[in-house]
């Protein structure tokens, strides 16, 4: 009986919304400058059947909101008109009566009861992970999402695509409005198909970070040491962005999360082409044999702007007080071992690297560190090394 | 300086105000020290 | 004979600046506590408006990121911990012994230190801001693993907390102890005025949740300097716990920041509609229910870090709940305006306010309840939105409606009628503007806790930004008023306000140094 009641009550309150939604988008039209995206008031109901199960339940209790603040401000507005001292009001010296305090403490309890029971059924659908036609574990560190399809043995780290990162570094001088996707744009987008439905896995390497994606209704904490479990099922095909939302440290606003949905047959086909770029990359960076000076120097300068400047600078200078100078420090002149060490491991605010880049990235950036900025240790690192380390 | 309420009496029934003070507050004390204690104890592995 | 006595010893205090290191009067410290509060309330305020002028425009113009994390993490730790909670200090020094026809605070000296500690605090909380590393910058939460990132600054910060926090203990034991044992003969508990009620059940709280705050920051402590693992996964600790006990407390924290407001509107509303409280005993019965589910719904704040099922249903069921006693007190209210004879002073502008605005943002807590929405909402500027609605328009709002409502009481002067309504209105319009469109940010999907964000929130980012810039110059006009009425004005007579009942407005205004030390009888 109560579920037959909650339905009924579910498309009732459905319908409601949804034309007073759109009389109160067609008053908006009338004007353009309130009308356009940037200026938007309201949450979007995405796109998977999570998203919009989210979104009506929204909108129902934002208009049961709406309904008793007009009756209770309409009350007290009628009271501050009428009852003044200034137009002759005369106190009345009534100061109880148990059953209006009865009538008022019952009425909200059954509204809310009334919000219990689709809350109750959206929850119970959205946490059903079972039967998922595949899986991604999504990995989330500091700053960015590393992504492994365990089904088709696909994986990759996705970070915030270069024209933001350049946009984003203090006073660029780079008008964030010339950058397509400002901060919501990544280097290798997660790639899933549609109508399948998606079991993603949610953990981290460092601190706690948290996946979402508005327009999936997915928001899940990514915490180091366990494993957070979510669905969704994309059905319309496009490009959907979302952040992390979980605060993880200094580019907490910089690790944008970007989901392209695409047909079945497009998706083989990109996976097919991940593997063999995978592969490639493998022969080309073999850790295992002897670099020179050069392709280390080289690469390493890569690997410095895309990880390290945001701290360390350009420059290798720092930030006085936040982050350390690598221009002229001991440990970047010093024993090589305590290079490696601090790069692999980490220290307070810097990470921990051993997980997040290759042997051979490590080996070029120390490397590099360690013949620039006018650094003159002279020495190369070798991948190898820093493997066996 | 000495506190004005510091050896009064209570007006309803002249019993030691100062003592009665000074008990509860060294209950209500002890009250939040097990909660502090408690509480890490409780997670101590 | 023992009265005559104190009568002498209290003729002769220090003067000067000793005066206010050794005093042990309620109304001294209730002054230290206010003033206290107003400093943090700028200094505090101070931060927010860097804040905001960083998110003015897209882009990092200002500031960089980590300068930006520390301003959010010490912008809410000296405005919870340094402005309201030690306000709402300052006020029940003030006015409980008054109201309840006692001579002081029940154990004055404690009094004195539990104020003292609380510049010792704040000096080693804002001090990590000129330390290598930079200031905490985890955030006001502290969350392990990330906080442990914070560097030289990290043990200040954990030893702030424990002062901040040794320091409410203390006030809540005196507050109890003083109401318990202080109470003027026929002063029985259901005939105390509600801002006494409700700071009863606030210092309970306190001396339930500081505790447990403490032993969460010790534990983070030992977590980064003792080898210990409570919230390390690899040391077969949970980081998820940290979350556990820090809401354990945190949710209670909250209602220990809006029950004296409750309080403070209960005696504002009454006096200008002079007509008595509507619901007194629902008011108290409400009040506590309050109280206690505060204990049973802390996991609404971590909906997102997945629980199982029945965990998600439950902490939805019991948050939603609090609707009902927080409406309760809401229709009481509006109960107690009808058919009353109002005027429109100041204070009452203020409760007024209160009352319209915290309840948009409980319409917003009971959205943020709401489990599944709750997934959309979690960590956007919905939320930053809905806790400033109910902490600036709530708990701020109330305090500066008392700070009105007692002033005259306080000093002797009335203060600046028009400068004080000045002060409502241009607050009430700006904090809108700075906080509604707030709502629209996090609707369409601005995450909070952002030095920079993307091009389509920056429309409602520039109008909020503005708004705060304007609200944050408002308040310079609040400093002025309270200043010009301390230095004088026109003379108030004892009972201040037309309607006003209650013990506190039989005495003379300004009150005499040690009021009621021979306890009034009550009815
Ligand atoms: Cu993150």
């Amino acid at each position: 009986m109560s579920q037959a009641r909650g339905q009924t009550m579910g498309r009732g309150t459905r319908k409601f919304p949804r034309s007073m939604a759109q009389l109160i988008t067609a008053l908006l039209s009338l004007c353009p400058a309130i009308a356009s995206a940037d200026w938007a008031l309201n949450m979007r109901p995405g796109v998977t059947p999570n998203s919009q199960g989210i979104y009506h339940l929204h909108m129902i209790v934002l208009w049961i909101c709406v309904v008793i603040g007009v009756l209770v401000f309409g009350v007290m507005f009628y009271s501050i008109l009428h009852f003044r001292k200034s137009r002759g009001a005369r106190a009345a010296h009534f100061h109880e009566n148990t059953t209006v305090e009865i009538v008022w403490t019952l009425i909200p309890f059954v509204i809310l009861v009334c919000v219990a029971v689709p809350a109750t059924r959206t929850l119970i659908a959205m946490e059903s992970t079972g039967n998922a036609d595949m899986t991604i574990k999504a990995t989330g560190y500091q700053w960015r999402w590393h992504y492994d399809y365990l089904d088709q043995g696909v994986s990759f780290f996705s970070v915030l695509a270069e024209k933001s990162n350049e946009a984003r570094q203090p006073r660029s001088g780079i008008d964030p409005h010339t950058v397509e996707n400002y901060l919501l744009d990544v280097d290798q987008p997660l790639v899933v198909p549609v109508g399948k439905k998606v079991r993603l896995l949610t953990t981290a390497n460092d601190v706690i970070h948290a996946w979402w994606v508005p327009e999936l209704g997915v928001k899940r904490d990514a915490i180091p040491g366990f494993i957070n479990e979510s669905w969704f099922k994309v059905e319309t095909p496009g490009t959907y962005r979302g952040q992390c939302a979980e605060l993880c440290g200094k580019d907490h606003g910089f690790m944008p999360i970007v989901v392209v949905a695409k047909e079945e047959g497009e998706f083989n086909k990109w996976v097919e082409d991940k593997k063999a770029a995978a592969l490639a990359e493998a022969a080309a960076n073999d850790p295992n044999r002897e670099w020179k000076k050069e392709e280390l120097m080289a690469k390493g300068a890569e690997v410095y702007t895309k990880n390290c400047a945001v701290c360390h600078q350009a420059d290798g200078k720092g930030v006085p007080g936040n982050f350390p100078a690598l221009a002229g420090s001991e440990i970047a002149n010093g024993n090589v071992d305590d290079h490696i060490d601090r790069v692999l491991f980490g220290k307070n605010q810097m990470p921990a690297w051993k997980e997040t880049l290759s042997p051979v990235e490590i080996a070029a950036v120390i490397t590099y560190e360690r013949n620039s900025f006018g650094n003159t240790a002279g020495d190369v690192v070798q991948p190898k090394k820093v493997a066996e380390y | 300086m000495t506190p004005v309420i510091a050896e009064s009496h209570d007006a309803r029934d002249g019993s030691n105000l100062r003592r009665r003070n000074l008990r509860l507050a060294v209950i209500l004390g002890i009250l939040a020290a097990a909660f502090y204690g408690g509480f890490i104890l409780m997670h101590w592995k | 004979m023992a009265h005559a006595a104190h009568h002498d010893d209290h003729a002769h205090h220090p003067t000067g600046v000793m005066r206010w290191i050794t005093t042990t009067n309620n109304k001294d410290i209730g002054t230290l506590y206010l003033s206290f509060a107003l400093l943090m309330f700028f200094i505090g305020g101070s931060m927010a408006m860097i804040i905001r002028a960083e998110l003015f425009k897209p882009g990092l113009q200002f500031v960089d990121p980590q300068f930006f994390n520390s301003m959010t993490t010490l912008h809410a730790l000296v405005m919870i911990f340094g402005a309201v909670m030690p306000a709402f200090v300052g006020l029940a020094n003030w006015m409980i012994p008054m109201m309840i026809g006692a001579p002081d605070m029940a154990l004055p000296r404690l009094n004195n230190w539990s104020f003292w500690l609380l510049p010792f605090a704040f000096t080693l909380l804002l001090s990590t801001l000129f330390m290598p590393g930079g200031a905490p910058a985890g955030g006001w939460t502290m969350y392990a693993p990330l906080v442990l990132q914070t560097g030289e600054a990290f043990p200040f910060l954990i030893f702030a907390v424990h002062i901040m926090g040794i320091s409410s203990i203390m006030g809540a034991i005196n507050i109890i102890a003083t109401v318990f044992n202080m109470r003027a003969p026929g002063m029985t508990f259901m005939k105390l005025p509600l801002f006494v009620w409700t700071w009863i059940i606030t210092a309970f709280l306190l001396i339930a949740a500081m505790p447990v705050l403490a032993g969460a920051v010790t534990m983070l402590l030992t977590d980064k300097f003792f080898g210990t693992s409570f919230f390390s996964a690899a040391g077969g600790g949970d980081p998820v716990m940290f979350q556990h006990i820090f809401w354990f407390f945190g949710h209670p924290e909250v209602y220990i920041m809006i029950l004296p407001a409750f309080g403070i509107v209960s005696a504002i509303v009454p006096t200008f509609a002079r007509k008595p409280l509507f619901g007194y005993a629902s008011m108290v019965y409400a009040t506590a229910s309050i109280a206690f589910l505060s204990f049973i719904v802390w996991a609404h704040h971590m909906f997102t870090v997945g629980m199982p099922l029945a965990g998600e249903l439950f902490f939805m069921y019991t948050t939603v709940l609090i609707a009902v006693p927080t409406g309760v007190k809401i229709f009481n209210w509006l109960a107690t305006m009808w058919r009353g004879s109002m005027t429109f002073e100041t204070p009452m502008l203020f409760a007024l306010g209160f009352i319209v605005m915290f309840t948009i943002g409980g319409f917003s807590g009971l959205m943020l309840g709401v489990t599944p929405a709750d997934f959309q909402y979690q960590d956007t500027y919905f939320v930053v939105a809905h806790f400033h609605y109910v902490l600036v328009t709530g708990a701020v709002f109330a305090i500066m409606g008392a700070t009105y409502f007692w002033l005259p009481k306080w000093t002797g002067h009335m203060y600046d009628e028009t400068l004080g309504k000045w002060h409502f209105w241009l607050s009430t319009i700006f904090v809108n503007v700075l906080f509604f469109p707030q709502h629209f940010l996090g609707l369409a999907g601005m995450p909070r806790r952002i030095p920079d964000y993307a091009v389509q929130f920056a429309d409602w980012n520039m109008v909020s930004s503005i708004g705060g810039f304007c609200f944050g110059a408002t308040q310079l006009l609040f400093l002025y008023v309270i200043v010009k009425c301390v230095r004088g004005g026109a003379k108030a007579s004892d009972r201040v306000w037309e309607g006003a009942e209650g013990l506190e407005w039989i005495l003379p205004s300004p009150p005499p140094y040690h009021s009621f030390v021979n306890p009034p009888l009550v009815k």
